[in-house]
């Protein structure tokens, strides 16, 4: 650890002013468990709370080993095998992220009617399938930078040992890549806990739609936070269980070691390759684009593709100055708090991880935290004018913020501790102030991991629904919301022109994400 | 397996990446409990060879025979060679008694834990079974990892640099220890290093490796005196060359002494502890390098005269 610096960056308390900010909601959330309000629950646990935990369950278990086996032995086919096109397979695989859930459920939805008929269709299942094929990047993306940094030695000596290439991956690569995959799983873990709008497609009634349906239907804010609380210890009890039972194991290679190998596919090996990953396309990109360009023209020809508050453009502009300003404002609190964290050693790391609780929190959760709080703040009446925060742009930011800002603190300081020590110490000896040396060599240096976060960023804002729905000022209505709406009502070709503007701006996100990738940003959780 | 072939056989192996011969046409004989090591400079081939002889790394040309089996396109975990590669590759997501056991599938579990344990004593690391490899210090690390390749009794065990991470104290130390126990196991082995040192004083035989080629291959002491060219006389030690006719003689710094005044002159000193290093330019442009006693020492620019002690200097031909 460096110096405490003198002067110029703002110290412990911009950290915690920043930190706090972030994890008063959270706060808000939890304490409402000291005080349950015992009716309400009484009466959830009688009627449909065993109901929702049960299908929270399943789904997630479903979904979570779904994107486990796809995401892996994806990245396992990449990074291992040698076939033609393998790096433009490699990239593609990512593309599915910038579908949402609700988007390729609806389009499944209908897809699938035919087969398995109106009611078959809205099965726990299918639902989970639709998850698994726009969830599985996030696995994947992890899987594969583990692969990659694995290194040949272990491999090699495992090989010497007397294991063959198809039980050197399960007793070597796998195992070591389990912290990656744990972290892959997590994130899925979150989407799938967040996500309203799939599992209200295939009526799945998890934890989460029960949080916005007592939201919506009883206005019972102490219920909706209890069962958020619910859902809050559910994910931070999985993340802990898994923590504790990798206990002393280490897991990485070393740095600068020779590459892992790729070996060379013969002919049937080539085409089984290809046909996988095909496939799995197909699927989650190829078929839903094709479904809503055929509605989009449909929804056109019958004057059906503008909602009561506009048109695109209107919607599109919205997603954009919400994300955008989201976005900014999560990187730039994000990036001066994990600057200042790393001047301030251990203490300032706990802080930091504090501040990351809110991405731990599923959004409905979130959602609700914020309400409270805005609300609260509103009462207190200190604004100029009147203002209401409750329903304002800024409200909904602030929101957004608490949920997402540590994917930008975590790609920062990730980004940060690969600039080595001595570099800062070297800066520092030639007369660089504490200011000047975070922004003429960490910023610069944290750069690809900025992009990456800020790619990683827009994906998730865009799709963003609970807290966008619940926050949203009126008459601001979020491409996301003009599918909400729309899907609602099962009118699937209204649903078809926002759906493929999302779409477009997350291809340019996951484009951008796999340029700050190739040049050597990680992936972190 | 027959006691007459040796435990390992190379011919004529060769190996490139792209255009370039890494390894080139080498060949030789590994006798069972011979260590043999493999020196040169960074970039000569010589881990390239253990990774062909290992088979991580496919051949090109010619052949790799384990006694009388010819294992030329045998996968590697089917050739029962030990390797042990340059810095930790223990599996950190093991313990280190699990490390050791990971070869040892084949084995009942009783006799499995037995072999762990008695390769832990042999490295001397008995009381570190339940740890996980980062808990070690890098010195422990590679012992385990001597132990674990030594564990399924291979006839034939490769080191690939295997101290070059280490620091110097530990390095000498560990050097004598993984020596001794490759000793006490009769196991065929090859390290490859770039340290001459390490590869005079641990072999029983010294290969010396250039550019993908075999420069020359004998007993350490046959290295050293009988230099095959000047490329090895020069790398095993410092030496000098002074020309003779059309070939030249290798003379050792203690081969030669400096006396004051004469027609050569002193161009650096080195101090040495028990005596000064004199870098000299004799009369007829040679340079030369003498050690000289630890008194009177000469300094730069000052005249003085080269003698040859030794009237048996080892002879290289022209070329």
């Amino acid at each position: 650890m460096l110096t405490r610096a003198t002067g110029a960056l703002p110290g412990w308390t911009a950290i915690v002013l920043i930190a706090s900010v972030v994890a008063v909601p959270v706060a808000v959330i939890l304490a409402s468990i000291v005080d349950p309000s015992t009716e309400m629950w009484e009466q959830l646990w009688q009627t449909r709370l065993p109901g929702m935990i049960r299908d929270t369950v399943v789904l997630l278990v479903a979904v979570v080993a779904g994107t486990l086996v796809l995401g892996t032995g994806l990245a396992w086919l990449v990074t291992a095998y040698d076939f033609p096109a393998r790096r433009v397979v490699a990239w593609l695989l990512v593309t599915p992220l910038a579908v949402p859930g609700y988007v390729a459920g609806f389009v499944w939805l209908d897809t699938l009617a035919v087969p398995f008929g109106a009611r078959g269709v809205r099965s726990i299942w299918l639902c989970a399938a639709t998850l698994v094929l726009t969830l599985y990047p996030y696995v994947y993306l992890f899987a594969r930078a583990s692969f990659r940094a694995q290194g040949g030695d272990a491999r090699d000596a495992a090989r010497t040992l007397g294991l063959g290439p198809g039980r050197t991956f399960w007793r070597v690569a796998l195992p070591m890549a389990r912290p990656a995959l744990a972290a892959g799983a997590a994130l899925v873990t979150m989407e799938v806990l967040t996500d309203i709008g799939t599992v209200r497609l295939f009526n799945v009634s998890t934890i989460a739609d029960g949080v916005m349906r007592v939201w919506f239907g009883t206005g019972d804010r102490g219920a909706a936070a209890e069962l958020a609380a619910l859902l809050v210890a559910s994910a931070i009890t999985l993340i802990a269980l898994e923590r504790g039972l990798r206990r002393g194991a280490r897991y990485s290679g070393r740095a600068g070691e020779r590459p892992a190998a790729a070996l060379a596919l013969g002919p049937g090996g080539r085409v089984g390759a290809l046909t996988a990953a095909a496939t799995v396309l197909v699927l989650a990109v190829g078929v839903p684009v094709v479904r809503l360009v055929d509605w989009a023209l449909a929804a056109r020809r019958a004057g059906t593709a503008t909602t009561v508050a506009g048109g695109l453009w209107h919607h599109l502009s919205s997603t954009l100055v919400v994300a955008g300003l989201a976005t900014l404002t999560c990187i730039t609190l994000g990036s001066m708090l994990a600057l200042l964290v790393r001047r301030r050693g251990r203490a300032g790391r706990v802080i930091g991880r504090a501040a990351s609780l809110g991405y731990a929190m599923p959004g409905p959760v979130v959602a609700v935290g914020a309400l409270i709080t805005l609300a609260a703040v509103d009462r207190l009446d200190v604004l100029p004018d009147g203002f209401l925060l409750v329903g304002s742009l800024l409200g909904l930011v602030f929101a957004l913020v608490v949920r997402f800002m540590a994917v930008a603190f975590q790609g920062v300081e990730a980004g940060l501790d690969r600039v080595p020590g001595s570099t800062v110490a070297s800066a520092r000896m030639l007369g660089a102030r504490p200011l000047r040396v975070a922004w003429s060599v960490e910023i610069p240096s944290a750069r690809v991991a900025i992009l990456a976060a800020t790619a990683l960023l827009t994906i998730d804002l865009m799709k963003e629904l609970p807290i966008t729905l619940l926050l949203r000022p009126f008459g601001l209505d979020t491409l996301s919301v003009w599918v909400w709406q729309a899907t609602s009502e099962s009118l699937w070709e209204q649903a078809a022109v926002p759906s493929l503007a999302m779409i477009v701006v997350g291809m340019v996100a996951v484009g951008a994400l796999l340029v700050a990738l190739e040049r050597g940003a990680e992936v972190v959780s | 397996m027959t006691s007459t072939s040796p435990a390992l056989r190379i011919d004529g192996l060769k190996r490139s990446f792209g255009d370039r011969l890494v390894v080139d046409d080498i060949g030789f004989d590994l006798h069972d409990g011979e260590m043999l090591t493999l020196v040169g400079p960074s970039g000569c081939g010589k881990s390239t060879l253990l990774r062909l002889i290992a088979g991580l790394e496919p051949i090109d040309a010619g052949r790799v025979l384990l006694g009388d089996r010819d294992v030329t396109t045998v996968a590697p975990e089917q050739r029962h060679i030990g390797f042990v590669f340059q810095e930790s590759s223990l599996f950190g997501h093991l313990r280190v008694d699990q490390n050791v056991a990971f070869g040892l599938r084949h084995l009942p579990r009783a006799a499995r834990s037995a072999r762990v344990a008695e390769m832990l004593e042999l490295v001397h690391l008995g009381d570190m079974a339940r740890r996980y490899p980062h808990q070690l210090s890098g010195g422990e690390q590679q012992r385990i990892a001597l132990a674990r390749a030594l564990a399924p009794s291979p006839r034939v065990v490769l080191l690939d640099e295997p101290f070059a991470s280490l620091d110097e104290l530990l390095r000498d130390e560990l050097r004598q220890q993984v020596a001794g126990i490759l000793r006490a196991c009769r196991t065929a082995s090859i390290l490859v290093t770039h340290d001459r040192h390490e590869a005079m004083s641990l072999g029983d035989r010294v290969a010396v490796m250039r550019a993908g080629r075999l420069q020359q291959l004998d007993a350490p002491e046959a290295v050293y005196q009988h230099p095959a060219n000047r490329f090895v006389a020069g790398f095993v030690d410092v030496a000098s060359f002074l020309p003779d006719g059309d070939g030249a003689l290798v003379a050792r710094p203690h081969h030669l002494s400096v006396t004051s005044g004469g027609p050569d002159e002193i161009t650096r000193v080195e101090f040495a502890g028990a005596r000064y290093r004199y870098t000299v330019r004799r009369a007829d442009g040679v340079e030369v390098i003498a050690d000289g006693a630890p008194t009177a020492p000469l300094q730069v620019g000052e005249a003085c005269t080269v003698h040859v002690l030794d009237d048996r200097l080892h002879r290289l031909g022209p070329g």
